[in-house]
């Protein structure tokens, strides 16, 4: 029992006095790690970029009229947050299209407002830049046709009603028909809004997205500083091994105590680094009374997180290629977890795979634990990885040990 | 300590046949052997690291029982290789070998120990930081912390200075006189012939051997029995 105490306790100051380097290295390995991820998600998404889109308008008639116009479609719901307009000369424009300033160009001819307004419809010219990032350019084409074919079934409504007036002989109720189709359009179209329940769905669940890559960073950070740390723990038993197990301190008590005292010093250190970004996040996320639950619920997922290093490199070892391999399935599981790209954005394959890895249980709870609750079911699942954990590292060790005897002594 | 028919084997590999021997209190008792014939293998089983596949130890009469048994204060181990932890300074690895036995050594016996062998001068140095030597005197003061009555010793002279090789001698028969007895296995002369007894590995089979053989003509002495045996 005293053995036990004293054997943990060294083992834990052991790795308290080891946290500098393994911060400094860490830093070095992430930084080098940052610029791979950073170049890596550029290529990935630089085709997913969304910016505001400008759109030069350009009217041969420069009258408040057109002014008026542009003030109003560029205020209207389906315009406002993604679409600005500019009023601009053709000169202008075409050197905006061309200096990829703006991703399309409308050019309005004279007597287009009063086209639309008498049923005669002279087409606007819209020019579209293909030159540079397609996807606002694309979202404009879209949104300008859907706009394009409202307005005409707007338009044939209208002008359905102004001929049968005309035909019936009712030319004087021409302006209240059409007052009153404009009032009927208006009515249906706002009541058919109530068809759709608007909900808030984000790919990265209950937290924002600043939040949720927040907690993917210090995670991924944090599994750096964790193999970095692997390096000082034992995977393969050795002469101190033996020479303990042969006073009563056990392989198994061995590996049990170093792998506790490791993943406890991970876990205090990694939720010391991390406090102020957890509080700072809590504050933005509105949760200021769950940072308590927060700072618990990391320091437990760091804990978890800590066997899981100790398992992987027992599979993998300690040396710089084990350390290797390590890294690059730690990264894989990462991925696939959703921590670099939220997982419902990866294909279904690699979201089913990542669903049952530890990183998603980890996520999933720190998530959980921003909302002032942890569910019982994702408690469960990290203790119970932690004990399976524990037990197969043990066994790893065990079998690594006496492979590693009978080859010293066969040779 | 008496070792009787013990055996081990390793996949197909039979490395220790049938050793048998035995430690008198107060001697000191050598093992030799070529490279891999099965010393170190011998050492971890006595002093309880490994478990034997055959055979029986007895330690102060009463068998020894593997895994069950606690040997610190009985048996001092010092293994070939570094059996320290090279984050942890010297003190603490030697408080973590104290704590190893039921009764906790005296303050003024491990510092008397610690003077003894030089270590004094680097007791809170970083394990890590220190030469294959001072590795080897830190070592060895872990093994006797405990007052062990038996010291295993696998080829402890080796990364040590003359200087002190000719104290470790000095130790070993102040050892032996004080009552305790030594099993040490080594490749070096002066050793050997500091040994009260001297057994030879050979083939996986302990034979008492004549210090005034060499290793090669003892081999070449067992071979001719063994093969007066078949015949």
């Amino acid at each position: 029992m005293r053995a036990g105490v004293v054997f943990f306790g060294l083992q834990c100051k052991k790795y308290g006095k080891l946290l500098p380097a393994i911060l400094g290295k860490s830093l070095i390995f992430a930084a080098v790690m940052g610029v791979f991820a950073a170049v890596a998600v550029k290529m990935l998404s630089a085709e997913s970029s969304f910016s505001e889109i400008t759109v030069a308008v350009v009217s041969e008639e420069d009258d408040s009229v057109t002014d008026m116009l542009v003030g109003f479609v560029g205020a209207m719901d389906s315009f406002e947050e993604s679409v600005s307009f500019e009023r601009m000369s053709e000169e202008q424009a075409r050197k905006a299209l061309e200096k990829r300033e703006v991703y399309a160009a409308i050019y309005l001819p004279a007597g287009v407002l009063e086209g639309i307004l008498n049923g005669n419809n002279i087409p606007a010219k819209v020019v579209l830049s293909r030159a540079g990032s397609e996807m606002e350019t694309a979202v404009f084409e879209a949104v300008a046709k859907a706009g394009g074919r409202m307005l005409s079934i707007a338009q044939a409504g209208i002008y359905a009603a102004d001929e049968l007036c005309l035909e019936t002989d009712r030319k004087e109720n021409i302006r209240e028909a059409e007052d009153y189709l404009n009032n009927a359009y208006l009515e249906y179209a706002l009541n058919r809004t109530a068809i759709f329940e608007l909900e808030e769905v984000t790919a990265v669940g209950k937290v924002s997205i600043q939040t949720y890559y927040t907690l993917s960073v210090m995670i991924a950070f944090l599994t750096f500083a964790g193999v970095v740390m692997g390096r000082y723990a034992k995977v393969t038993p050795d002469a101190l091994t033996s020479v303990l197990s042969a006073s009563g301190l056990g392989w198994g008590r061995q590996y049990l105590l170093d792998t506790i005292a490791f993943s406890l010093a991970f876990a205090v250190a990694g939720t010391a680094l991390g406090c102020p970004v957890l509080v700072f996040c809590a504050v933005t996320e509105g949760r200021k009374s769950a940072v308590v639950l927060v700072l618990i619920t990391f320091m437990s997922a760091l804990c978890f997180l800590g066997i899981f290093f100790r398992l992987i490199l027992g599979l993998t070892g300690s040396g710089n290629m084990g350390l290797g391999c390590a890294v690059v399935l730690l990264l894989t599981m990462m991925f696939l977890c959703g921590m670099f790209i939220p997982s419902v954005f990866l294909p279904v394959w690699a979201e089913r795979i990542g669903g049952v890895l530890p990183y998603h249980d980890v996520l999933e709870i720190l998530v959980c634990s921003f909302q002032g609750k942890v569910e019982n079911v994702d408690v469960i699942g990290l203790l119970s990885g932690a004990v399976i954990g524990l037990l197969s590292g043990a066994g790893i060790f065990f079998v690594r040990g006496k492979k590693a005897i009978r080859e010293a002594d066969v040779q | 300590m008496e070792v009787i028919k013990i055996q081990k084997t390793y996949g197909k590999k039979q490395v220790l046949k049938e050793i048998s021997f035995e430690m008198k209190k107060g001697t000191c008792t050598g093992i030799i052997g070529a490279n891999g014939c099965g010393k170190s293998t011998l050492f971890r089983i006595l002093s309880g690291g490994e478990k034997a596949d055959g055979g029986e130890i007895l330690i102060e009469g009463k068998p020894y029982r593997y895994g069950k048994d606690n040997l610190a204060g009985i048996v001092g181990y010092i293994p070939q290789e570094n059996a320290l932890i090279e984050e942890l300074s010297v003190k603490d690895n030697i408080a973590l070998f104290a704590s190893l036995s039921r009764k906790k050594p005296e303050a003024e016996y491990v510092k008397s120990l610690c003077n003894h062998f030089s270590v004094t001068d680097f007791y809170k140095e970083r394990v890590g930081r220190l030469s294959g030597g001072m590795k080897k005197r830190v070592a060895i003061v872990c093994a006797l912390v405990n007052r062990p009555r038996i010291l295993i010793m696998d080829e402890p002279s080796a990364a040590l200075d003359l200087v002190f090789k000719e104290e470790l001698g000095h130790y070993i028969k102040l050892f032996t006189a004080q009552g305790g007895s030594v099993l040490i296995s080594s490749h070096d002369k002066g050793e050997i012939e500091a040994c009260d007894t001297l057994y030879a590995i050979v083939d996986g089979v302990t034979v008492l051997a004549d210090k005034a053989l060499s290793l090669e003509e003892m081999i070449e002495r067992y071979m001719k029995t063994k093969r007066k045996e078949s015949v």
